[in-house]
């Protein structure tokens, strides 16, 4: 019997998506199509008579956003938004800034799958010498964080991003959850993957093929342990979500040359 | 020499402002003017290299977007903000929703003026059969508070009365351990914490209009205690039309 009801959200697209770019760390904000998507999901949320007690966001600018743009279509301003850094985007280390299209033409389609899809391989760190290493570990953010920034990572495979999530998760979020607080998480590709890893108990090799379309609400209907009681339902019209599912799945593909 | 440094934002305008009707507690957003003002201020801030540690702002979405205008801005938008209905704007009671015309055919002029000079006469209260009781009295936003704190109208002395236990209690401390503030609210709980501040009289804040979109700053010592009057952040023609209106409020008959 379903007691709680989680939302999870991917944000929309970013400058940087639209280029095929490892964006993660670096703090893009929405592009006009992903304040849209944003938008559109507030919409449906509303149409569909939600009503939230709670949102958790990462300290990216583009999750703030779609938070504050779903909360504002539906008349929801007032409500809680709590941040944190462990709910950012997977770092991916030096291959942060790289076009995913080049970056597989040049190791191939399969090594950027691994470093896309597998779960416990590490892309290499990024190092002081990265164009935008100085942009994110000198941004103020980052000494507001509950762990020195020295200690913050320099990449991450996904099982990293769960270890840094899961601690979160269980001291914040839960206890809201469990005192029956209707919860949306506004995050990231990865950052909803790990956490959906974890909730739906999904193995290490499945969870290469788990792909979550954005700006489409995710909503996860869990028991009193947090366990789900049916499988995630993806909120909205079936044929835009298959459109943005493939979208996002074509993202990893090498775009062939002339 | 300043040990803090505050900054408050009054919203701009309001689609029920436009309309001049009372809004109080009505969540009305801001119009479109409303939405420039905050971008001006933002940009205000923006311009100035303001950097802030927390932000504080009502239930109520006219605050609310002005802030995420402002933080949007200055790109701080993953600042802490928090969020209470003790900075909401003075509940007008029965006169929310109504026009100034309106309330003075209903009520007559002699009233009107009475309510409007009057530090503690509060308007008559919002009743259950009041247009706006369930969308105002039983939203949601206000199902923590209890009977006492959930009002049904408020003089001004009232809303000061509900904000500064939030301004002494919250604000305060962090202002204390070194946190940067940035406070975006409603004229009327931003009247609260100016009275506070400046130790100002009764009739003194009721002459107050604190202009709208505009970032107010105060230099603080280590007691709290403004250094100086506040100050307006913009552009030279916005700022000097700022302080020439609030400097001719006093002087305005009513």
């Amino acid at each position: 019997m379903s007691k709680y009801k989680l939302f999870l959200l991917r944000h929309g697209e970013g400058a940087w998506n639209k280029e095929n770019r490892f964006c993660s760390w670096v703090d893009q904000k929405l592009s006009e199509d992903g304040l849209k998507e944003a938008q559109d999901c507030g919409r449906l949320l509303k149409e569909q008579g939600y009503k939230f007690d709670l949102v958790f966001t990462s300290i990216l600018s583009r999750s703030i956003q779609t938070a504050w743009l779903v909360l504002e279509a539906m008349g929801q301003e007032w409500v809680p938004v709590i941040k944190s850094w462990r709910l950012n985007e997977r770092h991916y280390g030096s291959l942060i800034g790289l076009n995913r299209a080049e970056m597989a033409k040049e190791h191939g389609e399969e090594q950027v799958k691994v470093w896309r899809r597998s779960y416990d391989v590490t892309p290499p760190q990024i190092e002081e010498s990265h164009p935008y290493f100085l942009e994110i570990y000198n941004d103020r953010r980052y000494t507001t964080c509950d762990m020195p920034k020295e200690n913050l990572p320099r990449a991450e495979s996904l099982k990293e991003v769960l270890d840094r999530l899961l601690p979160y998760w269980d001291s914040t979020v839960v206890p809201e959850i469990k005192q029956g607080r209707t919860v949306l998480i506004s995050a990231h590709g990865n950052s909803c993957r790990a956490l959906l890893k974890h909730l739906e108990g999904i193995s290490d090799k499945d969870i290469a093929s788990v792909t979550l379309p954005t700006g489409i609400p995710v909503l996860l209907e869990l028991d009193e342990n947090l366990k789900p009681v049916k499988p995630r339902q993806l909120l909205g019209d079936q044929v835009k979500i298959q459109a943005a599912i493939k979208k996002v799945e074509d993202q990893g593909k090498a775009i062939p040359s002339t | 020499m300043a040990a803090y440094k505050l900054v408050l934002i009054r919203h701009g305008e309001s689609c029920w402002n436009q309309e001049n009707r009372f809004c109080g507690w009505f969540d009305a957003d801001l119009s479109d003017t409303g939405e420039h003002e905050a971008k001006r201020g933002g940009q205000a801030l923006k311009d100035a290299g303001y950097e802030f540690d927390i932000c504080y702002t009502s239930v109520l979405k006219r605050a609310i977007r002005t802030l995420w205008f402002v933080l949007d801005s200055i790109d701080q938008m993953w600042l802490p903000v928090h969020r209470t209905w003790r900075l909401n704007e003075r509940h007008y009671g029965g006169l929310t929703g109504l026009n100034k015309a309106e309330t003075a055919a209903i009520h007559g002029e002699a009233q009107v003026k009475i309510w409007r000079r009057s530090f503690d006469i509060p308007p008559p209260s919002m009743d259950e059969g009041h247009d706006f009781y369930q969308t105002i009295s039983k939203d949601r936003r206000y199902s923590d508070l209890t009977e006492d704190q959930l009002p049904s109208c408020e003089s001004l002395k009232d809303t000061i009365a509900r904000a500064l236990p939030f301004w002494n209690e919250e604000i305060v401390p962090q202002i204390k351990e070194g946190k940067r503030v940035l406070i975006a609210a409603h004229g009327n709980s931003l009247r609260g914490i100016v009275k506070h501040l400046e130790g100002m009289s009764e009739e003194a804040i009721m002459e107050l209009n604190l202009p709208t979109g505009i970032p107010i700053v105060y230099e603080l010592d280590k007691n709290l205690k403004p250094l100086g009057p506040m100050q307006f952040l913009g552009d030279e023609e916005t700022v000097k039309k700022a302080m020439e209106a609030v400097a001719a409020q006093g002087k305005a008959k009513k």
